[in-house]
């Protein structure tokens, strides 16, 4: 599947702000099963951008904007072409305990940390799936992605970017980040290894919840098959509409936007995703691209002295929604 | 190593103890090691003159020389601060008159020991966050690694100028009764108390001017000429000869704030704090009268969690937004390197032995203390049985917090320690009790045997340079094996002698 993809977020403050230094996971990952033909990085106010892989291999563009501004935009636009194929888990020769050593590339993996915490009802959680010594672990990951979608119901405004799986547990409820922490909770308990995910979805039928959003799921590891991916969101398994931005242990890995300033304001997020199939790849793509977004700074932000506006470091993160 | 015994002549015998009672008159060795005796009338051959020296002083004499140091102290700010105390953070360091004197060949062996060491921690730092060769080849196991507290996953493969990660580093030197010196601990993120060695040399050669002169002491003055080398050495290539330096403090409150501000004093470079800097274009600035400065090299004394809110603790207000990104592109470098933390490790100290095997295909010239290490189930099960014979250290601490010794400690101390072990084994190590070797120190108007360590600093530019001498930490309770600052300790100057 060929995809356009742009994803603006827009980020107001209530007042001056100085010294913003922002880091983006944007750029979608390349993958065997998913190929970034074009990405560009439109930012206003015009600053200078550098980009990096982190330990997880993901994109990590780093920016700073030091004079006063009230506004930051970025739009991130990328062409991507996945080739994921349609698979049968449940059909994957793969037995439930498998042997997954700690190692150094596992050890994260399977570890508890972060929002994903031990707890009763979770333990109570994982009972009720019945796993089986021998049974299928595709069969076995099957039943989590089922088991959230009867249990747990999708409603934004309960959690927040920063709330363990405790939360989901007891408010029954919560948006797509927390029903992937929950996943990865139920299968780290079993001892299955799992990582979280945040990406695209392009709404190539009515079901897919997050098209207006970034998105976020989990895969897990099969021996005989590699990373697959789950959306409990959605309750369906990762298909070629699905873009992989960046993995991580948690969302605390991941985040597409973060950021810390100077001043005393409030921040206000504003993030759109647009996606779009194309039926031939578009001619003239720039393998990578920087530009400057005509975005106001202090100059004529108001007509206020920046210098009345001088506070601490505040923080932005966005949640997975 | 072992002390060469050397018998007093009958004349001298008669000269020094005989003649008048000295301060040494009830001095007992109680069966250790003692630095300065090798047994009840026998002097230690290097330390003959200091002996005769201590014996001449009557109490009054040596009082008024201690009021003379102790004013120079005060004078000096010479201060710590010890957390959770509510009498007031900062306290006068005390300060122990009589020198630790340490012979040009024992010290020979520590220099080399020391200098193998760094050697080996900095190239495990690289190793650990490239390529982990000592992971896939199963000397460690990498659940050690990633299960420290201090490993710090942003730091994979990012390259650091010229590869070294410890400029650095403060090992802690113990003796047994054997008289052997064993290495306790490495300190390889910001250790401090050089500047406690610094001005103790400075007044120890003002208040035992005499003394001082009949030993050929190797110079510790140096230092901070050398430190800045140090921090030179790894400057930017297009910093180009003369690049911008600044210490990075956390700020007034720090326990170690004065020695920040000494060494920015003595080397002539500018202390900043976190809220100084900013960070535009993935380049380092302070902000001066004049403008915005460049920063070539950061020496930060702020701690990884607070470095920059942007990558680790996001409340923090210590650090610099963005500093990671400038040092991942190479335009600042930092001493020490983020990471370092992973070899103050307790755990990970048990393997610098076969890492020094590992990396430079050599025997270690210094010994570790036997460690036991509760992540190994054989390890947790022994020493869950020998609680009352180990001392039990929580792994990523320091200054003496989270100690058990199982040896002085009451059997609910034992089993809540146990507890604690029990649900958390990756946090704890075990090592037998070392008897600390003892040094005469001034209690009241004589002298009495208190255990010391010894804290040599070792700078790792162009090569391992140790430096001469070091923080001889005094324990000053009767009796007491702990000798952290932070725990009531004292100092004494340490002499290492030429040859």
């Amino acid at each position: 599947m060929l995809l356009q993809l742009t994803h603006t977020t827009e980020l107001t403050y209530t007042d001056l702000i100085s010294e913003s230094v922002v880091e983006l996971r944007m750029a979608p990952r390349q993958e065997s099963d998913q190929h970034r033909l074009s990405f560009s990085l439109a930012i206003g106010p015009a600053t200078a951008v550098n980009s990096y892989f982190d330990w997880l291999g993901n994109t990590v563009h780093a920016l700073s904007i030091s004079a006063f501004h009230k506004q930051i935009r970025i739009v991130a636009s990328s062409v991507v072409e996945t080739d994921r194929l349609k698979v049968e888990v449940e059909r994957f020769k793969d037995q439930w305990p498998g042997n997954f050593v700690a190692n150094q590339q596992l050890y994260d993996f399977l570890q508890f940390a972060g929002p994903i915490v031990k707890s009763q009802a979770l333990t109570d959680v994982v009972k009720e799936l019945g796993a089986e010594p021998g049974m299928s672990q595709g069969e076995l990951a099957l039943r989590m992605l089922h088991s959230i979608a009867e249990k747990f119901a999708y409603v934004k405004g309960v959690t927040t970017s920063a709330s363990s799986i405790n939360e989901i547990l007891r408010h029954g409820s919560g948006v797509c980040q927390d029903f992937a922490h929950l996943m990865i909770g139920m299968a780290r308990s079993v001892g299955i290894p799992a990582r979280y995910v945040s990406g695209l979805v392009h709404p190539d039928a009515d079901r897919f919840r997050g098209y207006t959003q970034t998105h976020a799921w989990v895969e897990l590891l099969f021996p005989s098959a590699g990373w697959v991916g789950f959306d409990p969101t959605n309750n369906c398994i990762v298909g070629p509409n699905f873009v992989k931005v960046a993995i991580g242990r948690d969302y605390r890995d991941v985040p597409p936007n973060k950021g810390v300033y100077r001043g005393n304001a409030q921040e206000d997020i504003d993030v759109k995703v647009l996606s779009k199939e194309l039926k031939q790849m578009p001619g003239g793509l720039a393998g990578e691209r920087y530009q400057t977004l005509s975005v106001a700074t202090f100059s004529d932000a108001g007509g206020r002295t920046p210098w009345d506006s001088d506070g601490g470091l505040q923080q932005q993160q966005q949640q997975q929604q | 190593m072992t002390p060469v015994p050397y018998n007093r002549s009958l004349a001298e015998e008669e000269s020094s103890i005989a003649a008048q009672k000295t301060m040494f008159e009830a001095y007992q060795i109680d069966g250790l090691f003692d630095e300065m005796f090798a047994s009840a009338n026998v002097t230690r051959p290097h330390y003959e003159s200091a002996f005769r020296g201590l014996c001449e002083f009557q109490p009054t004499d040596f009082d008024r020389r201690r009021r003379m140091a102790d004013v120079a102290f005060r004078n000096q700010g010479i201060t710590f601060t010890v957390y959770g105390d509510k009498r007031g953070v900062e306290k006068i360091f005390p300060f122990d008159l009589v020198p630790r004197i340490i012979p040009a060949h024992e010290w020979d062996v520590i220099e080399a020991g020391l200098s193998q060491r760094i050697t080996a921690l900095n190239l495990f730092c690289k190793d650990i966050y490239h390529d982990q060769r000592i992971l896939s080849e199963n000397i460690i196991p990498p659940e050690m690694i990633y299960g420290a507290k201090f490993f710090r996953r942003e730091m994979m493969h990012v390259h650091v100028p010229r590869d070294i990660y410890i400029h650095i580093c403060g090992t802690d030197l113990v003796r047994g009764k054997d008289g052997a010196y064993y290495v306790l601990e490495d300190n390889a993120r910001t250790p401090s108390g050089v500047s406690y060695v610094l001005e103790s040399r400075a007044v120890m050669k003002r208040v035992f001017p005499t003394l001082f002169a009949e030993y050929r002491v190797r110079s510790v003055e140096d230092y901070p000429h050398n430190l800045l080398n140090t921090l030179k050495h790894v400057a930017p290539p297009h910093a180009g000869s003369d690049p911008v330096v600044a210490i990075l403090t956390p700020g007034v409150f720090n326990s170690a704030f004065f020695e920040h501000s000494f060494l920015a004093r003595q080397m002539g470079v500018d202390l900043v704090e976190g809220q100084d800097l900013v960070v535009e274009n993935n380049f380092v600035y302070m902000r001066t009268i004049a403008g915005l400065r460049r920063v070539d090299v950061l020496y930060r004394r702020v701690d990884d969690d607070f470095i920059d809110p942007l990558t680790f603790h996001p409340e923090s207000m210590l650090g610099v937004a963005g500093l990671m990104n400038a040092f991942r592109c190479g335009n600042v470098a930092m001493a020490n390197a983020v990471g370092t933390g992973i070899c103050d490790d307790k755990a990970i100290y048990a393997y610098v032995p076969e890492m020094i095997r590992f990396y430079l295909k050599q025997e270690p010239i210094l010994p570790n203390v036997p460690t036991h290490i509760c992540a190994r189930p054989d390890d947790c099960r022994y020493t869950l049985e020998n609680l009352d014979k180990l001392v039990v250290k929580a792994t990523n601490e320091s200054g003496g917090y989270g100690m058990l010794m199982g040896h002085q400690a009451t059997r609910e101390q034992r089993e809540a320690f146990a507890e604690q072990i029990r649900k958390d084994p990756r946090n704890f190590i075990a090592q037998p009790v070392v008897e600390l070797s003892q040094h005469p120190s001034l209690v009241g108007d004589h002298f009495e045997g208190r255990r010391v360590d010894l804290r040599p600093y070792i700078l790792y530019g162009d090569k391992p340079l140790v430096m001469p001498g070091g923080l001889t930490r005094v324990a000053l309770t009767k009796g007491s094996l702990v000798v952290n600052s932070s725990q009531g300790g004292g100092s004494k100057d340490t002499w290492v002698l030429e040859e």
